[in-house]
């Protein structure tokens, strides 16, 4: 009987399409972890993502920035430079902040995939292949991408080019480029699912318990950063 | 707490201080106790210092305090448990002992810790502190509270799991680090992070949790492309051209590592024929034999001349002689490294020759100290030269021992070893004193003095890299490990220059204290003098070394 339900074998796994598993990302992050954990290797599961969300990112930074002319103005302060200067600046700053956002969203992905990959090796003693790290961190992207649809949401409804759907939206006029206004710019709606969604991947991953993998992804992804921010 | 207990803590504590007095008869512990008197001595005389002011000032001694709470907290977690010594398991665990007596049991040394750590810090302190025993005792307190809460740690981290300690001990590592930086901001005005840490830009360590927006205007970006708005330095042609080579060159790396990782060739067996020639070079540069492997071939063997020089100790010099002409590439070596050498100088002097010839005017003191430096140069050429020329110990590694039964002093056979290099360097330096002499108008006063100077050097700088193949292949025969090469070497190096520092200083000495007139001829005079006495020396040494050499099992 012993022997019989060893040698049944494997349910094969089920290779959903990536626009579903991109949907799935939001309702059952599990099962699609799951998929991905148990399946070959696919560069889309995070190259797709990642584009999306530089294109999200892209969108977003013009909403923040509806007008050059306040925004150069906004970057040269009081100091005045020549006219060609500063048609140049209004030309280059927006390339400038585009190129950023794209780099940010790869070299992010790269990095925090990274991060995955040495919790589960150094602190949870447990291996797995870094690209599918990568490809975890990429899906998880998605979220980051609706999250930005939702800030560009508020932006455009309130007019005000820092509201964030965080705590910082109930804070009033807390100045984001301070210490109090920040910290409650991290405690983000989406910035709290995206790392609850990561500690999942992460404990797929690893094979650990969600309570092991969320100390250690949340350590990171909230304290770690908020310790920064009162510390910086 | 139980009375037996605390008998037998006594007791313990008796016989502990006993054998630690005892113990003080060895040098090594009482050492160790002189040091760590003579540092509270040191401390107490000093203990009215204003220093002392600042270390009881309140923000200090919290720090202490949360440095002693966060210690003994995170010692006692990581301990998982009470330690004991192995006998007190074996007694009181199976003796009628309730567990609060046990426990109280092991924290009596604690307490007695805690009263020494009082009455140090009394003594210490009591200058600088209102009411210096009640602080005191405040500390005594403190402390046994820290024991407390470190054996309380222990138990509880005994009951958890091992995953649990796991992420319990990581999660106290970052309270205390956050604590400690806190700590440091606020009371030491200390920043542990950097101000570009909390930079917008270094959102990107926490992707997927960003506002991407913030990374794409962060103020630093701003400042950044104003900057470079305003420089334009990259729009010029300059900084193309050189993002274009720097591009090219990356290329070129990039695609070069890229070829040479698609070789199919086998490396391993290539490399391991290869590693075991570097390592073999290497081993015999460190033992200061020569780097080349010779060759096994089919030599002749050469009669011994009939002179009186090679006989006895001269037939070590023989021997050296025929070593010599047999190593032919060395021997090409040294010459055409003299001939390079000379040839520069004697080129340098000549155009000195002739630019005083064509109506050039120097007084002739500067000339004669134009000539010293070219003399001191001849002199520098030993240096390079006694490498080339190791025709002494250094190639004698596997007769030592042989040499032993010789019926010859081991000053002789020292003084016969040094010999060969020590002639054929000298014979080098004299050639190229001679062409100066001769092609470039050379003052033959200095050429003489030099004469008299040559072999006082070559046999200096000889012995002592023969002292040092010497020392190595002792240790080598002792069966000791090899010192660190680099260093000795380095040594080596240092050892040729100071070995000339005795003359040089009492020729110094010498030329400030007589009159002017003098100084000069007998300041060189006494140096050399010197300086044959400190060559003198080198050779005993040898002989005294090679007189306590064993057994080499040097390779040839």
């Amino acid at each position: 009987m012993l022997n019989a339900a060893l040698n049944v074998p494997a349910a094969p796994v089920i290779s959903t399409p990536l626009g579903e598993k991109l949907l799935n990302i939001f309702v059952c992050p599990g099962d699609v972890f799951d998929e991905v954990v148990a399946g070959p290797t696919q560069p889309a599961n995070w190259r797709v993502p990642t584009l999306l969300a530089c294109l999200a990112g892209m969108i977003l930074l013009q909403a923040t920035t509806p007008n050059q002319t306040a925004a150069v103005q906004l970057l040269t302060g009081a100091a005045t430079i020549p006219p060609e200067q500063r048609d140049m600046l209004s030309g280059a700053w927006p390339l400038v902040s585009a190129l950023t956002v794209c780099f940010a969203a790869f070299a992010g992905t790269i990095w925090s995939a990274f991060v995955l990959w040495f919790m589960g090796r150094i602190f949870l003693k447990v291996r797995f292949s870094y690209l599918k790290a990568l490809e975890i961190v990429g899906l998880t992207g998605i979220i980051l991408v609706l999250g930005t649809v939702v800030t560009i949401l508020l932006i455009s409804v309130s007019g005000n080019v820092n509201a964030r759907p965080s705590l910082s939206w109930f804070g009033g006029n807390a100045n984001p480029g301070l210490g109090v206004g920040r910290l409650l710019d991290t405690l983000n709606v989406f910035h709290l699912w995206t790392t609850t969604v990561l500690a999942i991947g992460l404990s797929r991953l690893g094979g650990v318990t969600f309570k092991e993998a969320s100390f250690w992804v949340f350590g990171y992804w909230l304290f770690a950063r908020i310790a920064l921010i009162i510390l910086g | 707490m139980n009375r037996a207990l605390v008998y037998l803590w006594i007791a313990l504590l008796k016989r502990r201080t006993l054998h630690f007095l005892r113990g003080l008869r060895r040098p090594t512990t009482l050492i160790g106790f002189a040091a760590l008197a003579f540092c509270f001595g040191f401390w107490f005389y000093h203990r009215r210092h204003e220093f002392f002011t600042h270390l009881v000032r309140p923000e200090i001694l919290i720090g202490g305090a949360l440095v002693m709470l966060g210690g003994s907290v995170f010692q006692g977690f990581l301990q998982r448990g009470l330690v004991f010594e192995p006998p007190d398991v074996e007694f009181l665990f199976t003796s009628p002992f309730t567990q609060r007596q046990i426990v109280l049991y092991r924290l009596l040394p604690g307490y007695l810790f805690a009263l020494v750590q009082g009455t140090v810090f009394l003594v210490l302190f009591a200058p600088h502190l209102k009411h210096p025993v009640m602080t005191s005792g405040g500390v005594v307190l403190f402390q046994i509270v820290c024991f407390h809460v470190s054996a309380g740690a222990a138990i509880f981290a005994g009951t958890i799991s091992e995953a649990a300690h796991h992420r319990i001990r990581w999660m106290m590592m970052g309270a205390f680090f956050l604590i400690t930086a806190l700590y440091l901001r606020g009371v030491l005005g200390l920043k542990l992070i950097p101000a570009f840490v909390s930079s917008p830009l270094t959102q990107v360590f926490f992707y997927p949790a960003v506002t991407l927006s913030d990374v794409g205007t962060a103020p630093f970006l701003g400042q950044w492309t104003l900057r470079w708005v305003k420089s334009n330095s990259w729009s010029t042609f300059g900084a193309w051209e050189a993002i274009f080579y720097l591009g090219a060159f990356a290329v070129a790396a990039a695609m070069s590592l890229w070829l040479v990782l698609r070789l199919r060739a086998n490396i391993f067996e290539t490399s391991l024929a290869t590693t075991t020639r570097a390592a073999e070079r290497r081993l015999r540069f460190q033992q200061g034999r020569s780097v080349r492997v010779v060759e096994l071939v089919q030599l002749r063997s050469r009669r011994l001349p009939k002179a009186r020089l090679f006989r006895g100790v001269g037939a070590i010099i023989w021997k050296n002689l025929v070593v010599a002409r047999r190593s032919r590439r060395s021997l090409g070596l040294a010459v055409a490294f003299a001939l390079i050498y000379s040839g520069f100088f004697i080129a340098l002097r000549w155009l000195f020759h002739e630019h005083l010839t064509q109506g050039g005017r120097l007084p002739e003191r500067e000339i004669l100290n134009f000539d010293r430096i070219i003399g001191g140069m001849m002199c520098v050429q030993v240096f390079f030269l006694q490498r080339a020329l190791p025709f002494d110990f250094r190639r004698d590694g596997n007769h030592l021992v042989g040499f032993r039964a010789l019926p010859i002093s081991p000053f002789g056979l020292a003084l016969a070893e040094l010999c060969v290099p020590t002639v054929f360097s000298f014979v080098f330096q004299v050639v190229g004193l001679l062409a100066l002499v001769i092609f470039a108008h050379f003052a033959w006063t200095l050429a003489l003095l030099s004469l008299l100077v040559f072999p006082a050097i070559a046999l200096a700088l000889n012995g002592v890299w023969n002292l040092h193949y010497l020392l190595a292949a002792t240790r080598r025969a002792g069966g000791k490990a090899e010192s660190a090469s680099p260093v000795a070497l380095l040594m080596v190096v240092a050892l040729s220059f100071l070995i000339f520092y005795p003359a040089g200083w009492t020729a110094l000495q010498v030329g400030r204290h007589t009159l002017r007139r003098f100084s000069e001829p007998l300041a060189m005079g006494v140096g050399l003098v010197v300086q044959y006495l400190v060559d003198f020396l080198l050779v005993l040494i040898l002989a005294r070394l090679f007189q306590r050499f064993e057994v080499s099992r040097d390779a040839p």
